[in-house]
C-alpha cells in the first residue's frame, strides 16, 4: 500500500504506520523454556509486544502470552525493567 | 487416575553447592512422597535471575517429569510452598516425557557426570558497587551542603 508522490502534499509528510518484521516460529517452539525467542517478543521495559509487532495469529499470540507469563514467574524474564 | 506432569524447580544455589545429588533427591523425593513416580529429572540450567528472589540473584533450574494423581499434585504444591530450598516451581501437565529428556537424565545419572559448581552470588558485591558510587558522590554533596550550612551557623 503505497502512496503516489502526488498524494502526499508538498512536504511529503503523510503518516505511514511502521512495519515490523514477523517472528517466524513453529508452534512447538512457543514455550517458556525458549527464553531467547521470548526475549524477542518483549520490549526494553519488559512489556509484551502486540500482535502488530509480533505478526502472530491470535491463537499463537495467546500461546506466546502464556509462555511469557510462565517465564516471568520463574524469573527467566523480567516483569519490568 | 494419574497423569504426567512437567515440574520445573528453581533451587537455591546454597543447597546446590552443598551437593547436587542431595539437592536433586530432595526435590524429586517430594514427588514420590506424594504418591508419584519420577520419570526424568535433570539440571536444566544455572543462570542469573531476571529479578532477585529472596535476596538471590542466581539459581539452578531442575526440570523433572513425574506421574502423579490430582490429590498428589495438590499435596506437592502445598509442600513446595513450604520448602525453603525451592525458590519457585511450575507444574504443567505434559502429554508424555520427551525422549531427549530421558536421554539427558540417563547421562546425568552416569557416575562420571559432574555438575559445575554454581558461581558465588554477587549480591553483596553489587551492593558494594552501589555504595561505592554513593561514596564517590558524597564529597560533592558535602561541598554543596557546607556553604548552605555556613550561613545558618552565622545566624545562630
Amino acid at each position: 500500500m503505497g502512496f503516489e508522490r502526488s498524494d502526499r502534499g508538498e512536504r511529503g509528510d503523510r503518516f505511514e504506520a511502521p512495519t515490523y518484521e514477523k517472528i517466524k516460529v513453529q508452534d512447538q517452539d512457543l514455550h517458556y523454556k525458549n527464553v531467547e525467542l521470548l526475549k524477542k517478543c518483549i520490549g526494553g521495559q519488559g512489556q509484551m509486544f502486540s500482535r502488530r509487532r509480533t505478526g502472530l495469529s491470535a491463537q499463537r499470540q495467546r500461546i506466546l502470552k502464556q509462555a511469557i507469563k510462565r517465564a516471568r514467574h520463574l524469573a527467566l524474564l523480567p516483569f519490568v525493567e | 487416575m494419574s497423569r504426567t506432569y512437567e515440574i520445573m524447580y528453581l533451587l537455591d544455589n546454597n543447597v546446590v553447592r552443598a551437593g547436587w545429588k542431595e539437592a536433586k533427591a530432595g526435590a524429586t523425593g517430594l514427588i514420590e512422597k506424594h504418591g508419584g513416580k519420577v520419570l526424568a529429572a535433570r539440571r536444566w540450567d544455572e543462570r542469573m535471575l531476571a529479578y532477585p528472589i529472596r535476596q538471590r540473584r542466581r539459581a539452578t533450574y531442575l526440570l523433572a517429569y513425574g506421574e502423579l494423581d490430582a490429590a498428589g499434585v495438590a499435596g506437592l504444591r502445598r509442600e513446595l510452598d513450604l520448602t525453603e530450598s525451592v525458590l519457585r516451581y511450575l507444574i504443567l501437565s505434559a502429554e508424555s516425557v520427551p525422549a531427549e529428556e530421558l536421554a539427558l537424565t540417563q547421562a546425568e545419572s552416569a557416575a562420571d557426570f559432574v555438575i559445575p559448581l554454581p558461581p558465588e552470588d554477587r549480591i553483596d558485591e553489587d551492593y558494594d558497587d552501589e555504595e561505592a558510587e554513593e561514596g564517590a558522590g558524597e564529597p560533592e554533596l558535602d561541598e554543596a551542603t557546607v556553604p548552605a550550612a555556613e550561613p545558618a551557623g552565622e545566624e545562630a
